[in-house]
């Protein structure tokens, strides 16, 4: 990794804390070889950036990092702060101490019962402690308070596909698309939900909406592969009477097709030649006669 | 002790390993490809890394299925086993999703097949050539897989005793190899990246070569 | 149009000092702020309310990108007869309303709230308007069409006068906007004394907050649910790609 001063190495945490990724080496990398030794120079903006590589030395299993170098500081500067107790609640479960995370995560919510991110601790608890039908159970209890908190509808979403109940993840993915419908990825992989349910009615809503996320972006590889396997599956079933629908059907496959085959020709080669020949086997596999 | 008749190359096993360390906090999963040759003595010659975004859909893991099977018959492989690590490492045991695509491998194959999942502590330290922290599944009836080893070590296939495992592992993480680790969500995301790990590859192959002393230096 | 020359006194006196004030006033602003914030408590059921309210108005807006079935069944969820959310939530007895004229801490923190951000502006304002008035400050750069005329000129009535001129009222306003990045530079970010986001806190705050009377505010959204139909919006969306 390019050496990098510490402007921009304050930067580039900024961009990965906007931008919610989990980039935890990345982060710890920046703080060992930069940031640790420029604190003096981070004025104000010093105590969010200590929070951030505390938990990123906890999702790596730093503890000196994440104790002894960013939660006592924290601690000493915000002595009767919620926010760093949330943080020692992380520092037990991250050494599986669950009971005492959970007594720390109860007394901060006797104090303001509407703290998000501390509900949202005790139901990463039960995942840890891999109870999912408990997490799930209280991630709709949660839910009911607070029916507009999409990043707990993705998590319900994940977790229903853990426990293979594909009908209640596809109704949280509709969460999703009501709360950005512009997303092609939340288009995706609700028509991917659909598909693996697999009746004709879910593979024809799965149709659109792998379309549709083409349409808003034409890049999406999943999408025109899903749109190929939907209409395929389709294809294959429909009676023959119903001939105009069979021709649509066909028509969008080689259209799925060739816009697959052009992306994965305009690699280079021959390294890749596999993929194309690949792509080509899974196409004669699948014809439809 | 561990069975005779079951080897992995150095190749295939520790693309399972990289792989499960690029996303140490998701479910990952993939194919095992074995040799077609010698059905007494099975070598699992190579891995394709498939998944770690929601693994419990069907439509890619089709696609990716039918690709590998294209590139199987090609080389004169089959698609012998699936490989999976779970999110938990506190939770290595089978899931539905593990037995679901497995079975469906072994069916393809003339009822032949294996199921492996990774097994490692998340607080202890790694010593690979004590514990390889694999667990091989088999199944005789097509529904149930019984573990066929009872301790974890022997399955790699060492190149006659010359190379130690984690001198291997440890050339890796200094390579930065997960970094070069692509799976098939990978590769959908971006159709340059190949599933086939040649730089992966190549790299294992002159370390164990020249006794870790060289390798390409591709960073 | 003859090239109008500015005195260079201007710069020294007019020019310089409104920026060091309006930046000035700003960072103390910043610390007053801190130093005089008190805590917002707000309950579970408040926020329970505005979380429905924006799902509903998702819904809304939205449905026509989910299946029929999909949208049906919220829609149900919500304006049910006896079960639905919103139906209940009209029901609701208004007797626990935080009437802002009686509820002392919301009045402090709206006084509060005046004070720090409307009130200096205004007297600040007022004061360089009597201080500076009749006379040019600055030109801009770059040429300006008349309408930006009314905007940058406050105070000064001239007809002809080229609208990239000026005046202090003007500049003043325009640091306080512009200054903002200056503040993230020195003061770190999440400060106070950025007014602009002071004032989209206000507005998602109209979003997020209770009004007096919910009972009011979930039979509006009751009934504007209620006259949403679905129109699928996918409905050609294969036919359009597959051309």
């Amino acid at each position: 990794m390019k050496t990098m001063n510490w402007e921009e190495s304050v930067e580039t945490l900024k961009k990965i804390r906007e931008d919610g990724y989990r980039k935890s080496h990345e982060v710890i990398a920046i703080w060992i070889d930069c940031l640790s030794h420029f604190t003096h120079k981070l004025g104000d903006d010093a105590w969010v950036i200590y929070e951030q590589v505390a938990i990123a030395a906890l999702d790596c299993g730093r503890d000196d990092i994440a104790e002894v170098q960013c939660i006592r500081k924290l601690r000493h500067r915000f002595s009767s702060s919620q926010r760093v107790r949330r943080l020692e609640g992380m520092y037990y479960e991250s050494k599986r101490k669950f009971e005492e995370a959970r007594e720390i995560y109860d007394k901060i919510l006797k104090a303001d019962e509407t703290d998000l991110m501390t509900r949202k601790r005790k139901i990463a608890i039960l995942k840890a402690q891999h109870q999912s039908s408990e997490a799930i159970k209280e991630l709709n209890k949660h839910l009911l308070h607070f029916q507009s908190d999409y990043d707990s509808w993705m998590e319900l979403c994940d977790l229903y596909l853990s426990e293979q109940d594909y009908a209640k993840a596809a109704f949280c993915m509709e969460e999703l698309l009501l709360s950005n419908p512009h997303n092609h990825l939340y288009y995706q992989k609700y028509a991917e939900i659909k598909y693996t349910q697999g009746t004709a009615d879910n593979l024809h809503i799965a149709r659109s909406y792998f379309a549709q996320a083409i349409k808003i972006n034409p890049n999406n590889m999943r999408a025109l592969y899903g749109l190929y396997l939907t209409t395929n599956t389709l294809a294959t079933s429909t009676k023959p009477k119903e001939k105009k629908e069979h021709t649509k059907m066909l028509k969008t496959m080689s259209w799925a097709s060739d816009q697959i085959r052009k992306k994965v020709k305009s690699t280079p080669l021959p390294v890749n030649d596999n993929l194309i020949d690949a792509t080509d086997y899974l196409f004669e596999s699948l014809k439809i006669a | 002790m561990a069975e005779p008749d079951l080897t992995f190359t150095i190749q295939a096993y520790f693309k399972m390993v990289l792989h499960a360390a690029k996303y140490p906090h998701s479910l990952i999963n993939g194919v095992l490809i074995a040799d077609k040759g010698n059905t007494k003595q099975r070598k699992i010659v190579d891995c394709v890394p498939l998944f770690h975004i929601h693994p419990q859909l069907s439509p890619m893991l089709e696609v990716a299925l039918t690709q590998i099977e294209g590139y199987c018959k090609r080389h004169n492989y089959t698609m012998y086993g699936y490989y999976q690590a779970n999110e938990l490492a506190s939770n290595p045991t089978l899931n539905p999703l593990a037995t679901k695509i497995a079975s469906k491998i072994r069916e393809n194959n003339e009822n032949e097949g294996i199921l492996v999942m990774l097994n490692y502590s998340a607080i202890e330290p790694i010593d690979f050539d004590k514990n390889e922290m694999i667990d091989v599944y088999t199944c005789s009836n097509g529904q149930d897989w019984k573990k066929k080893n009872e301790n974890r070590s022997g399955w790699i296939e060492k190149e006659k005793d010359k190379v130690k495992l984690s001198t291997i592992f440890n050339s890796l993480i200094d390579l930065n190899a997960t970094k070069w680790l692509i799976d098939f969500d990978n590769h959908l995301d971006n159709c340059e990246l190949n599933w086939k790990n040649t730089i992966i590859n190549d790299n294992l192959k002159a370390l164990v070569k020249h006794n870790f002393t060289k390798y390409l230096d591709t960073r | 149009m003859a090239e109008l020359l500015l005195d260079s006194q201007i710069r020294i006196w007019v020019f310089l000092p409104i920026v060091v004030i309006t930046f000035l006033v700003g960072v103390i602003r910043h610390y007053v702020t801190i130093l005089m914030s008190s805590e917002k408590s707000v309950d579970l059921r408040q926020i329970g309310d505005s979380q429905v309210f924006l799902r509903s108005r998702a819904l809304r807006e939205n449905g026509k990108y989910l299946p029929k079935v999909a949208f049906l069944m919220r829609k149900g969820f919500m304006n049910n007869q006896e079960k639905g959310v919103l139906t209940t939530g009209k029901k609701r007895e208004p007797t626990s309303a935080k009437n802002p004229m009686t509820d002392p801490s919301m009045m402090t923190d709206m006084l509060k709230g005046n004070m720090t951000n409307v009130l200096p502006m205004i007297l600040i304002g007022g004061w360089i308007n009597w201080a500076f008035s009749g006379f040019l400050t600055t030109k801009a750069p770059f040429p300006l069409t008349l309408r930006f005329k009314p905007m940058l000129q406050r105070g000064i009535e001239l007809g002809s006068l080229d609208a990239s001129w000026v005046s202090s009222a003007s500049w003043y306003f325009l640091n306080v906007f512009g200054l903002r990045s200056v503040y993230t530079l020195v003061l770190g970010q999440d400060n106070a004394a950025d007014q602009t986001r002071a004032m989209q806190d206000q507005m998602t705050g109209q979003a997020m907050g209770v009004p007096s009377d919910p009972s009011k505010a979930f039979k509006a959204e009751w009934e504007a649910l209620e006259v949403t139909e679905h129109e699928w919006a996918l409905e050609d969306v294969e036919s359009s790609l597959v051309k």
